[in-house]
């Protein structure tokens, strides 16, 4: 009975990581948005990296990586390399240093939207693809509002529909 | 390996060596490699697929772009393929001298550039009459020469180019007054000047041919034009010699006229890296030919606005989720036999080029994707003739304006003197990358006379992201054979 609840929790999250990653994608190519979107993706993985069992990462990382590909236009191994890493230091940082209130949510969804601007300059620039430096004010606005976004939704987004079974229960 | 206690369990190892893989992988691209991952990122579709109600607030949207655009497009599409007929006339010699007891087979660049200028890839409109060394030329100028005919795909044939490292061929110099019983200056032309002589080992800049054994060293100035003579015993290469006879290489020039011994350069007035499209090889004429009836030309089939060659895709929205990028998901993919390098248009617009195939889905860079390079061809204000203008390089879209900024190196000057203003001009896709047919609208930009580096804003007619339903260019091997056969010779 458990199994089947953690399983559907599993297909709800991944339907929730996906509309908030196809919104992230819209405000990206809205012409009435001109600012560089908050990564949501990024966003809502550190929030549950934060509070999910360790054995539970990797398949938390594979539907964020699998999310963010379906609206993405970089190699899927370099975005899962992205969501596995953030994932990790999401977990990680809870196990070694106890750090999971909001503001640290805010922190590392800050620093893994910066992370992944540079990750994809790298990839890119190793495989031919011309690209202009990073543009480092957008890089701070992309990390602030994603950092806004985590305090404010981090919260939000652990209370969704269909998603407590994949809490831990004890730390 | 399981030690509660220590550093190690075996969920920790296995996403360190998944990291590590992955890292590799990203970083050292590998085409087997890339195809693996991308199939197992098939499920992505699904996933796209369930985001589709967010787009329901955006149909109107949508809806009024296509409308637009239907209704711009018939006109687009007659001016583009007037754009192409005429191309075709341009390509042709306009001296009579050059047109006399020869025959012209137009060809298409499908593979130039990328820092390759040793050879180019042609689909010929027939290959009959074509054999290997017969002259390739531009207009007035000599190209190459056609160095195999392709027996696995009919209609293609690789050519020479004169830029390739070991390619000669034997010119003389026309002074720009010349007096009378002045002696002329013989040379031997090609491969480039002043770089070092490795494969492929040229990219970006500008391009001078090279000039070797100058029968004499104080000319420094001049019209080049192809002069060689018949060698006994050879008489298919006098027969193809003959055909070249009088095409023009270039303009002589010195960087250091006043010099004892002074360097001597061709600039070819042509850019070779990216300002192939159209080429004619020159055969001998047909045994039925009569001169009387003008020069004997066998034109190409313009195929861009042919239904047989799109395939009607669905797209699942944008796929914008990292910074400065720009594109569109598509739900079609390698199962459904799309390939990287795809064009997708919608009428007579071009929209972008597939890029990450994955199983059931791909990725479109659009024009406003950073990096994203396509061949031109530019239709000024006021002339009827498109003109090659290179490759232009996407550096994204200006946020407030929504024009796309894109970088051109102007390796021919459009006003010699450049002193003129910019002059308006509709973009279009040119030949010579593989998978996107020229002649598909790209958008409207001024464009600055003087060679040299420019960036260009680019006005798109209307918001092509927000369509529903574009068009995927369908490669050769698509097509079936007979279809091949038909538009290759």
């Amino acid at each position: 009975m458990r199994g089947k609840s953690r399983t559907l929790a599993w297909l709800l999250l991944a339907i929730w990581m996906t509309w908030m990653t196809a919104i992230q994608s819209r405000l990206g190519e809205s012409p009435a948005y001109r600012l560089p979107p908050p990564d949501l993706n990024l966003v809502f993985l550190v929030s549950m990296a934060l509070v999910v069992r360790r054995s539970d990462l990797l398949p938390l990382a594979v539907i964020a990586a699998l999310a963010r590909i379906a609206f993405s236009l970089d190699p899927p191994q370099a975005v899962l390399f992205l969501t596995l890493a953030i994932g990790a230091l999401g977990v990680g940082s809870r196990r070694a240093m106890h750090l999971e209130g909001p503001l640290w949510r805010a922190c590392l969804s800050g620093f893994g939207a910066v992370l992944a601007v540079l990750w994809f300059s790298k990839v890119r620039d190793v495989r031919g693809i011309e690209v202009a430096d990073v543009d480092a004010l957008n890089a701070l606005v992309l990390a602030v509002s994603s950092a806004l976004a985590a305090l404010v939704l981090g919260g939000l987004f652990l209370r969704l529909p269909g998603l407590a079974a994949l809490r831990r229960s004890e730390r | 390996m399981r030690i509660r206690s220590g550093v190690w369990t075996r969920s920790r190892s296995l996403s360190w060596v998944l990291l590590g893989i992955l890292g590799i992988a990203s970083l050292r691209p590998h085409e087997l490699i890339d195809q693996l991952f991308a199939w197992a990122a098939s499920p992505s579709r699904l996933l796209a697929e369930i985001a589709a109600p967010i787009d329901l607030a955006r149909s109107g949207e949508a809806h009024a772009a296509a409308e637009n655009l239907f209704a711009k497009g018939a006109l687009a599409r007659e001016w583009s393929d007037q754009a192409l007929a005429r191309e075709q006339q341009w390509v042709l010699p306009h001296r009579g001298e050059l047109l006399d007891g020869r025959r012209f087979v137009h060809a298409e660049v499908v593979r130039s550039g990328s820092g390759d200028l040793d050879t180019i890839d042609v689909r010929l409109a027939t290959t009959s009459g074509v054999t290997a060394g017969q002259p390739v030329v531009i207009g007035e100028h000599f190209v190459g020469r056609v160095a195999v005919l392709d027996a696995e795909r009919p209609g293609r044939a690789t050519v020479e180019l004169i830029t390739g490292r070991d390619f000669r061929v034997g010119a003389e110099v026309i002074p720009d007054q010349r007096q009378r019983g002045e002696v002329v200056c013989r040379l031997i032309a090609g491969g480039l000047a002043g770089v070092e002589e490795v494969p492929g080992g040229r990219a970006g800049g500008e391009v001078a041919l090279g000039v070797r054994t100058p029968s004499r060293r104080r000319v420094v100035e001049g019209e080049v034009r192809v002069h060689e003579p018949a060698l006994p015993g050879d008489d298919d290469g006098n027969a193809s010699r003959l055909l070249a006879e009088g095409f023009l290489l270039g303009e002589l020039e010195s960087p250091n006229p006043d010099d004892p011994q002074p360097t001597l350069r061709i600039l070819p007035g042509l850019d070779y890296e990216s300002g192939l499209h159209q080429v004619l090889v020159i055969t001998p004429p047909s045994a039925d030919a009569n001169p009387a009836d003008g020069p004997e030309v066998v034109p190409m089939r313009l195929e861009t606005f042919e239904g047989r060659r799109w395939t009607a895709v669905r797209s699942l929205g944008p796929a914008q989720a990292e910074l400065d990028r720009e594109g569109i998901q598509l739900a079609v993919g390698a199962l459904h036999g799309a390939q990287r390098g795809l064009a997708v248009s919608y009428g007579a617009h071009f929209v972008g080029r597939l890029d990450v195939v994955e199983g059931l889905s791909s990725g479109v860079r659009t024009l406003g994707d950073p990096g994203l390079a396509l061949h031109v061809l530019a239709r000024l204000e006021g002339e009827d003739e498109p003109r090659a203008i290179g490759q232009l390089i996407s550096l994204g879209r200006d946020p407030v304006t929504r024009e796309v900024r894109m970088r051109w190196f102007a390796r021919v000057a459009l006003d010699p003197l450049g002193t003129a203003p910019p002059r308006r001009a509709q973009l279009y896709t040119g030949s010579g990358q593989p998978g996107v047919p020229r002649g598909l609208l790209i958008g409207e930009a001024l464009l600055p006379g003087a060679r040299g580096e420019h960036e260009l804003r680019v006005r798109q007619e209307s918001e092509v992201r927000v369509l529903r339903q574009l068009w995927l260019w369908r490669p050769e091997s698509d097509l079936p054979r007979a279809n091949q056969q038909e538009s290759g010779a």
